[in-house]
């Protein structure tokens, strides 16, 4: 799941999977606004087919937290192999 | 759909009108087809009433402009040099606050006119204008400083949504089948009246385009071009508009 989260991450906001760390946030990532914000989810949805509440994507506010609300969708989420991109897939 | 507007009467052609006397000309602009007793007050109240600042110039313009609407419910706030013109077509709502600067002109309108229901907060500096069609501001709808709301067929802004500061919602367009024939000599053209739902967050500096119509509990991102009817509770954003995401 980590590895497909990260690409995720990284592909959104336009940076190398290296520059991510547990506290990445709006402060730290220059193209983190609102807008993308909602890009990243929508991302996030659709490579692990999962649907988040408006609850949980407004508590998204660092990459640790954005983990442990994927991670909370348990085998569901975790259901797409690292080894795939995951990026996209339907 | 493009329809072309009857009954525009560019305010252009009136000035041009060679008929008409220069008063004939300044009384359909400012006030329309009304008596000369409501020239004559309007014509007070520019000289009088309309720049006076601070708090007595509220509290006068809120006794005297009691009966100067259509119709015009309890504690109007209207800062100084706000214009109004056509005030016969125009019915304003109780605890309605119209900032310093702000022009309201119903010229255009039809039947219903220019409404401000109830609550609504016009901020200083914007223009309200009908060319043609009716124009209708929901229940505790605020709009922005420095915004333009310019109607050729009609704008309809529902209850409970917030433009904010700078927006250009500019209805109509022009023919330009004609090459070699100036823009301005050709029909008005509308796709129809705009039209914001209930509970939408217009951003700062959006500009909407003719005949769009926006659901309910939209946002349209700063800075959006809106160009297409928007679906209700969709995030839009860029130029042109396009959905960034479903509210849920």
């Amino acid at each position: 799941m980590d590895a497909v989260l990260r690409k995720t991450f990284a592909k959104v906001f336009e940076m190398e999977e290296e520059e991510i760390t547990e506290e990445s946030s709006p402060e730290t990532v220059v193209l983190w606004d609102s807008l993308r914000h909602l890009k990243m989810v929508m991302e996030i949805e659709s490579a692990f087919h999962i649907k988040l509440t408006m609850k949980e994507i407004r508590s998204m506010a660092t990459y640790a937290r954005i983990r442990e609300v994927v991670a909370s969708y348990g085998k569901e989420a975790a259901a797409i192999s690292p080894k795939g991109d995951g990026i996209g897939r339907r | 759909m493009t329809n072309k507007i009857p009954k525009i009467v560019p305010a252009r052609h009136i000035l041009a009108d060679k008929e008409k006397s220069a008063y004939r000309k300044y009384r359909d602009l400012t006030v329309g087809d009304a008596s000369f007793l409501l020239l004559l007050l309007h014509e007070l109240f520019a000289f009088l009433l309309v720049p006076l600042p601070g708090a007595l110039g509220i509290l006068l313009r809120r006794v005297f402009y009691k009966k100067y609407f259509k119709s015009c419910g309890n504690n109007l706030i209207v800062g100084r040099s706000c214009v109004f013109r056509h005030p016969t077509k125009i019915s304003i709502g109780d605890n309605v606050t119209i900032d310093d600067f702000s022009l309201i002109d119903a010229r255009g309108t039809g039947e219903r006119g220019i409404v401000l229901e109830d609550g609504v907060i016009v901020n200083r500096n914007t223009s309200i204008q009908s060319k043609g069609g009716d124009i209708s501001i929901g229940k505790s709808v605020t709009v922005g400083a420095n915004s333009s709301l310019v109607s050729w067929s009609g704008i309809g802004i529902d209850e409970g949504s917030v433009l904010a500061g700078g927006c250009y919602v500019s209805a109509g367009k022009f023919d330009y089948g004609e090459l070699g024939t100036s823009i301005l000599e050709q029909e008005p053209l509308s796709s129809g009246p705009i039209t914001i739902g209930r509970n939408s967050w217009i951003a700062t500096r959006v500009t909407i385009l003719d005949g769009v119509r926006i659901g309910e509990d939209s946002i349209i991102a700063a800075g959006a071009v809106v160009t297409g009817n928007i679906p209700p509770r969709m995030i839009v954003a860029g130029n042109p508009a396009k959905i960034v995401f479903t509210r849920r």
